[in-house]
């Protein structure tokens, strides 16, 4: 089916690609919102994003990547927003070969902690490892990083999410 | 399920999410630019294919042996006219897919790409076309035969478009047909060697010699005609500029051991003798065709020198003659005699040169040289 409606979708169909994006916009929206923060924005980010994937829907390759494209996308689109604002934070340089951080996850992190203590990258990196359940090496090659990489910044991302949870503890 | 997870799930989906979607998808729609995976195919397909044509067309192969200027047209059983209309409608539909593609949506970059492509090709052939002959032209040829020898030898040269098939057959001199050699027929009778019948190639046309073996009533023929033509296979006549001439000045009035070195018409031309006897030198001798591209400089008798202005000039038997001329590049083929004469005869220099080739010019010169 949904080979079907991408294959409609690439020849010019409308309310094919319609259809199709129907079934990922509540994901892609709640992922913007992370990153922008607020409701208006991410629904931009989300018309965006629908707008950029429906002129270039004839670049997918297969239907097994519709998901991870249109994420893609979202990231892409997401990051203008942010750097329109100039509130985007870049990589710290400091990356460095790591062991996967098991356990890490908890199940008392703070939405509001992701969406305001972590950078661009750390969200990147936390939303699609625990929220879209991809692994690692999935996650890095979504985000085109080296898997080390990717290591590095979720132990980062981790460590700045269980920091702060200590300090509301302590409060 | 982790609270996190939760805490994603709980975010509020606004009413209006997908509406702000259809937008998006609509904008796009609007912007119409959605490009079909085969159009920028077939634009690149039908582009290359033209301009390999083309290119087939203008630059061709040179043809070591009798026929073909280009290979491409060469083995080809069609005419030149076939691939013309080949590149034309080639052309059309290169400009008609492309308008298409782009209203369509073709990426801006490959339109501009295949423009480019396009304009190149246009020009490519405009080029091609102002630089074609109507039909072939002949070399102007200034030629004197040995006056001793039982057969002579005739080289007459000719510029003919890259892609025209034909060749010469005979050359025609109202009654007298004398056929063209083949150049393997000429090394085999040992007559001259030339090593092939494309004697120089240009960016659009070939130049190709025709080489004709007559006794000496046939030159003589020859010689005294007005019109002399070479045909070609398919009956088409060639006019030919020609002054050719027996060299029976040649000789009585020097020394008969005086060599007589042969001079390129471009440059300095000199040569020294000794007088046989006395004579009186009262003009310079240039071949009519040749007098724009020739002059006399001086004569040294015995370290006097004279010029043009000191003619008639006396000289005794005995005395020692040079002569001086100075020649430019010429459109014209030449293997004749200048020098200076008087009643008792011709001091001469022989000079040979090959015609210094363009269309332009030669032109101008078969213009200049109407009647002759």
């Amino acid at each position: 089916m949904l080979e079907k409606l991408i294959k409609h979708a690439q020849g010019g169909d409308a309310e094919a690609f319609a259809q199709l994006f129907s079934q990922f916009e509540v994901d892609l929206y709640k992922m913007a919102y992370v990153y922008v923060g607020n409701e208006a924005d991410a629904l931009d980010v989300v018309q965006e994003v629908a707008y950029r994937s429906f002129k270039y829907i004839h670049s997918l390759q297969g239907s097994t990547y519709i998901k991870t494209w249109l994420m893609r996308i979202t990231i892409n689109c997401a990051t203008d927003v942010l750097t329109k604002r100039g509130h985007i934070l870049s990589y710290e340089n400091d990356f460095e070969e790591s062991e996967e951080p098991y356990g890490e996850l908890s199940d008392k992190w703070v939405l509001e902690d992701v969406m305001t203590k972590l950078t661009k990258e750390e969200k990147d990196v936390i939303l699609l490892r625990f929220y879209h359940d991809y692994t690692l090496q999935q996650t890095a090659t979504i985000l085109q990083l080296r898997l080390g990489t990717t290591k590095t910044i979720l132990y980062r991302a981790l460590r700045k999410l269980r920091q702060a949870l200590e300090q509301e503890v302590q409060e | 399920m982790s609270d996190f997870k939760r805490q994603l799930d709980d975010i509020k989906i606004p009413e209006n999410l997908h509406q702000r979607s259809l937008q998006g998808i609509q904008q796009a729609q609007k912007e119409q630019r959605k490009p079909r995976n085969w159009l920028p195919k077939v634009v690149a397909m039908v582009v290359t294919f033209a301009a390999i044509g083309f290119i087939a067309l203008s630059v061709g192969e040179r043809e070591e042996q009798q026929q073909q200027a280009s290979d491409f047209m060469g083995k080809s059983p069609f005419s030149p006219q076939f691939y013309w209309l080949i590149a034309i409608v080639l052309m059309v539909v290169s400009i008609i897919v492309i308008r298409r593609a782009i209203k369509k949506g073709m990426h801006q970059k490959f339109g501009i790409a295949s423009c480019v492509m396009l304009v190149l090709m246009l020009g490519n052939s405009a080029l091609f076309l102002q630089n074609q002959l109507t039909k072939p032209v002949t070399v102007p040829l200034v030629h004197d035969f040995f006056g001793g020898n039982v057969a002579h030898a005739l080289e007459i040269r000719y510029i003919i478009n890259k892609n025209d098939h034909r060749s010469v057959r005979y050359l025609q001199a109202g009654e007298l047909t004398l056929q063209a050699l083949h150049r393997d027929e000429l090394q085999k009778e040992d007559v001259f060697y030339y090593p092939t019948d494309t004697s120089d190639e240009g960016s659009y046309q070939l130049i190709r010699s025709a080489f004709f073996q007559g006794n000496t009533e046939e030159m003589q023929v020859l010689i005294d005609s007005d019109e002399v033509f070479l045909v070609l296979d398919d009956g088409e006549k060639l006019p030919t500029t020609l002054q050719i001439d027996f060299d029976f000045h040649y000789g009585p009035i020097l020394k008969e051991d005086t060599y007589m070195p042969e001079s390129n018409i471009e440059g300095n031309m000199g040569r020294t003798g000794v007088m046989e006897r006395d004579v009186v030198l009262d003009e310079v001798y240039i071949p009519k065709m040749l007098e724009g591209s020739l002059a006399f400089e001086k004569m040294v008798v015995d370290k006097v020198t004279y010029l043009k202005s000191d003619f008639p000039i006396v000289v005794k038997k005995g005395q020692q003659v040079t002569l001086y001329f100075t020649g430019d590049k010429a459109p014209i083929d030449v293997n004749t005699m200048v020098g200076v004469r008087g009643p008792n005869g011709l001091f001469p220099i022989r000079i040979y040169g090959k015609a210094d080739m363009g269309v332009t010019k030669l032109r101008e010169e078969l213009l200049r040289h109407d009647g002759v």
